[in-house]
């Protein structure tokens, strides 16, 4: 009964200005006894110009800049305290 | 109103049509069109937004027999309920414009200073408790205790200790701070002593 789903989903494309484009997304789906959660993220679309197809990613930049922002404190946060750590032992030696 | 198994009052099947309206409001929230939203024109220019869509639900029930203590009858009850939620974050806007489409990716500037200011804080606190265990030894000590005195045990903190390597452990106080002099309920009361 429970379940997950992943899955990358391509929705009827859009015209619009001459331009034909296929929305990707990324579907996630958890499936539950009594319940059910749905996860959908735009992943990219895919650009028909005539004869030839591209893909443009579409980035998640306020995730990224989360990731970011926290990977990094807690690299200075650990460099810190081996910093400390190293300053009192010489002391301590001292 | 009570109800039986198998019977179905009128207040049942509104509670049944209240919870099929919600799950399918939720369930329409988490539509691909909501995903990629409708596009909008301004002139030469289209712009269609993007966004990520989360959406929950769950639901329960049950039954139970109750006899009561003075009647020979036994009666029968049930409930249901359930909730859910939607969310949706904007992640970017695709411009087309003269035959070129691009991507501009949406920054929301609140979650990303939340996420900082929450992980400052945390590194902080850890950093602070790593490079002034001595000096916040002496701060934790409640000011009504007088010197001498023997700190209760229960109100002892702990500190945190290096254990081998960057392992941290926590570790209670051992001696208790106390001065060379005894104070006076000390001497008179051999539990306040050391």
């Amino acid at each position: 009964m429970t379940s997950l789903r992943l899955n990358e989903v391509r929705e009827s494309p859009i015209w619009r200005l001459d331009v034909e484009m296929t929305p990707v997304m990324h579907v996630a789906r958890v499936t539950l006894p009594r319940g059910s959660f749905v996860w959908r993220r735009p992943v990219a679309i895919e650009v028909r110009q005539g004869d030839t197809v591209r893909r443009v990613r579409i980035p998640d930049a306020t995730r990224r800049a989360q990731i970011g922002v926290i990977l990094s404190e807690l690299a200075l946060g650990v460099l810190a305290a081996s910093a400390t750590r190293i300053y009192s032992q010489r002391r301590s030696r001292q | 109103m009570s109800t039986g198994i198998g019977e179905r009052t009128v207040d049942g099947y509104a509670t049944a049509k209240t919870t099929d309206q919600i799950m399918e409001r939720l369930a329409r929230a988490a539509q691909p069109d909501a995903v990629f939203g409708q596009p909008f024109e301004r002139g030469d220019t289209v712009v269609i937004p993007c966004c990520e869509i989360a959406l929950g639900m769950g639901a329960g029930g049950g039954t139970g027999t109750a006899q009561a203590a003075q009647k020979q009858e036994t009666s029968v009850g049930g409930g249901m309920g359930g909730g859910g939620g939607a969310r949706g974050r904007p992640v970017a806007a695709i411009v087309i414009s003269r035959g070129t489409v691009r991507v501009e990716p949406i920054v929301d500037a609140t979650k990303v200073a939340m996420a900082a200011l929450t992980t400052t804080g945390f590194v902080g606190f850890w950093l602070l408790r790593l490079a002034g265990g001595t000096q916040m030894r002496m701060r934790m000590r409640p000011p009504w205790l007088a010197r001498g005195m023997r700190m209760p045990l229960r109100m002892r903190p702990f500190r945190l200790a290096r254990g081998r390597g960057m392992r941290m452990r926590l570790q209670p106080f051992r001696r208790p701070m106390t001065t060379t002099r005894t104070p006076a309920i000390a001497r008179r009361f051999p539990a306040f002593r050391r």
